[in-house]
């Protein structure tokens, strides 16, 4: 609902993406967001590095201006790279070629990334079990983000 | 100072008095001025130094994204309604007792108006990108978000905006023309020849004029009922407990006409004692506010009742854990200042007649609603980003000596602005003053007394 359309829409379930260039700051995306996971710029960046120290930066994302709401991307620089190589080799991705940065650092391997309309994909079966559930489902919002509650399975 | 003899104006006695503030100046208004100016600048260098540092200088925090700035927005959007309703309202309706306070009124909207359209931008996190939401043709193919209720207020307040200051300009061109015939000193008779458009009283540009407001005022009232009630859809739109109501249109509006009465007031009484012009502004216009003012609490208590009834009986936990911190928690005495000044003291209080006549009485009154009014903004906005949401991102807020630097920033430039105008145009609409008398005087035919004009 940002007024300056850095969030797109779209009728499926799939990450919220926001376009960071956009955004102007109104903050009201937080108001919006039952989850409160937004997260505001309070500073500029510090990108006064000594070289070679610039390079820990990721080239592929870009450095968000002071100002600026942003939130979970999802990785979304891992998956667009994954699926411009599937393509240009002509085929489908497969489950687990894309994973998340925090999936992937994860040493107890709690978060699971994948395709939830793949029902064989790894992330499908883990939340065939009863034991799953979403955050504050009753507001519809259809999170894609499924937990996994203690007990048997 | 000497005045040029009257020339085709009519009433010279009525003329001199109005006009006296434009052509005379006390040291009182230099005063007044400059310490208007002061806190003006204060908070302007303020909102400079903030755009420089960051929003991290406000009490602001995740989740607490919205508030003084927020709550004095919808003060100062609430503040500009009653101008537009008493002038467009009462004109309409053919109200006559409105004549000596309309200026007054439609200035006070167009000034906190302006006050209030610059608080969306002090508390963007990228005010230099603001015009990122206007909706124009650019190399960039950019286009606002039209679903969003922040893109529809900015549209509303510029409608409004633009149309307010149209509604205060067209009255004040023949008093301006008076002004100009009155004023001796040549900058002062270049200013007023330039804003009286050469206006001479013709018979057709009377007309003309007449009808122009009259369209105006038709105009510009759906404006301003769909201005407060956006303004409202701001929170109402939002999928947060306690701004997801429907009666947040309706109880917007009321609380806006309510704080606009409540300022109107405040500042006729001070007009009024600071002008001397206890002959144009008398007890009897200040009963007749009153009573719209009064009209306007009992409304503004019943539709305030209405949201909280619901809120308590419906006992949804997300509600419910909000009502919490406002009955007894954190905000309860705001809440408890809220009701005192604008239910409890208030009704009870304007149901005399010896009050709503008395102006000390109902100045101490209306400044004490507009303390309410603002802490109800202020309950609005903060309390449910409190603790909205999962209990972990639950948290407090206070705000810091920008924020308050920031509310001291409108209320400093709002009264810079209105003593400008003072100097800038006839306070009381003369002519308007003067088709009453003439209105009001009876002629003897025969036996008869009848009055001089039928009104249509």
């Amino acid at each position: 609902m940002r007024p300056a359309s850095p969030c797109v829409p779209s009728s499926r379930p799939t990450i919220r993406r926001k376009v960071y260039n956009r955004c102007i700051g109104t903050q009201y995306c937080q108001n919006n967001d039952p989850y409160n996971v937004r997260f505001f710029n309070w500073f500029e960046a510090a990108l006064n590095f000594v070289e070679p120290l610039a390079n820990q930066l990721n080239p592929d994302v870009t450095v968000r201006s002071r100002g600026v709401m942003e939130k979970c991307t999802f990785c979304v620089h891992r998956i667009r790279e994954a699926a411009a190589d599937a393509k240009a080799e002509e085929r489908l991705l497969e489950d687990g070629e894309i994973t998340t940065a925090c999936a992937q650092s994860c040493s107890a391997n709690v978060i699971t990334f994948g395709n939830l309309l793949d029902p064989h994909s790894k992330v499908s079966t883990a939340i065939a079990s009863a034991r799953r559930f979403r955050l504050l489902e009753a507001l519809g919002t259809e999170p894609v983000v499924y937990y996994l509650k203690g007990g048997q399975a | 100072m000497k005045l040029h003899p009257p020339l085709v104006h009519g009433d010279d006695k009525i003329n001199r008095d109005i006009l006296r503030p434009l052509f005379e100046t006390s040291w009182r208004w230099w005063a007044l001025f400059g310490l208007c100016l002061t806190g003006f600048g204060a908070g302007f260098v303020t909102w400079m130094w903030m755009l420089g540092a960051g929003m991290w200088v406000t009490g602001l925090h995740r989740p607490v994204m919205w508030g003084v700035f927020i709550a004095n927005f919808v003060f100062w959007v609430g503040l500009s309604h009653s101008g537009t309703l008493i002038s467009a309202i009462l004109r309409l309706a053919k109200a006559d007792w409105r004549r000596p306070i309309t200026r007054a009124a439609e200035a006070m909207t167009v000034f906190t108006v302006l006050m209030a359209a610059q608080f969306p931008l002090i508390h963007l996190g990228r005010t230099w990108f603001f015009y990122y939401i206007i909706p124009y043709v650019n190399q960039r193919e950019m286009w606002g978000n039209f679903r969003s209720p922040l893109a529809w207020d900015l549209m509303a307040i510029l409608t409004y905006l633009s149309g307010s200051l149209i509604y205060l300009y067209l009255p004040t061109v023949p008093d301006f023309a008076i002004a100009r015939d009155y004023a001796t000193t040549p900058v002062r008779k270049k200013l007023f020849t330039m804003l009286a458009l050469g206006w001479r009283g013709t018979r057709k540009e009377w007309h003309r004029m007449n009808l122009a407001i009259l369209m105006l005022a038709v105009l510009v009232l759906p404006v301003a009922v769909s201005v407060h009630t956006i303004v409202s859809w701001d929170f109402a739109m939002a999928l947060a407990p306690q701004w997801h109501t429907t009666i947040f249109g309706p109880y917007f509006v009321l609380g806006a006409i309510y704080s606009g009465m409540a300022l109107v007031v405040t500042l006729t009484v001070l007009i009024r004692w600071a002008f001397k012009w206890e002959d144009y502004i008398t007890p009897f216009h200040l009963d007749k506010l009153s009573k719209i003012m009064l009209v306007a609490a009992i409304l503004w208590t019943y539709l305030w009742c209405g949201d909280y009834l619901i809120t308590w009986y419906g006992r949804l936990p997300e509600e419910k854990v909000i009502l919490d911190i406002k009955n007894g928690g954190a905000y309860f005495w705001h809440q408890l200042t809220m009701m005192l000044a604008n239910t409890i003291v208030a009704i009870p209080m304007l149901a005399f007649k010896k009050v709503r006549t008395s102006p000390w009485a109902l100045l101490f009154l209306t400044v004490f609603i507009n303390v309410g009014m603002w802490l109800e903004r202020y309950l609005i906005a903060v309390p449910t980003l409190v603790q909205k949401g999962p209990a972990y991102t639950w948290t407090t807020y206070s705000p810091t000596w920008v924020e308050l630097m920031m509310s001291i920033y409108p209320f400093a430039g709002f009264v810079m602005l209105y003593v400008l105008f003072v100097k800038m145009a006839p306070f009381i609409s003369i002519w308007e003053i003067r088709e009453d008398r003439v209105a009001e005087a009876y002629k003897t035919m025969g036996q008869a007394k009848l009055r001089a004009i039928v009104a249509e």
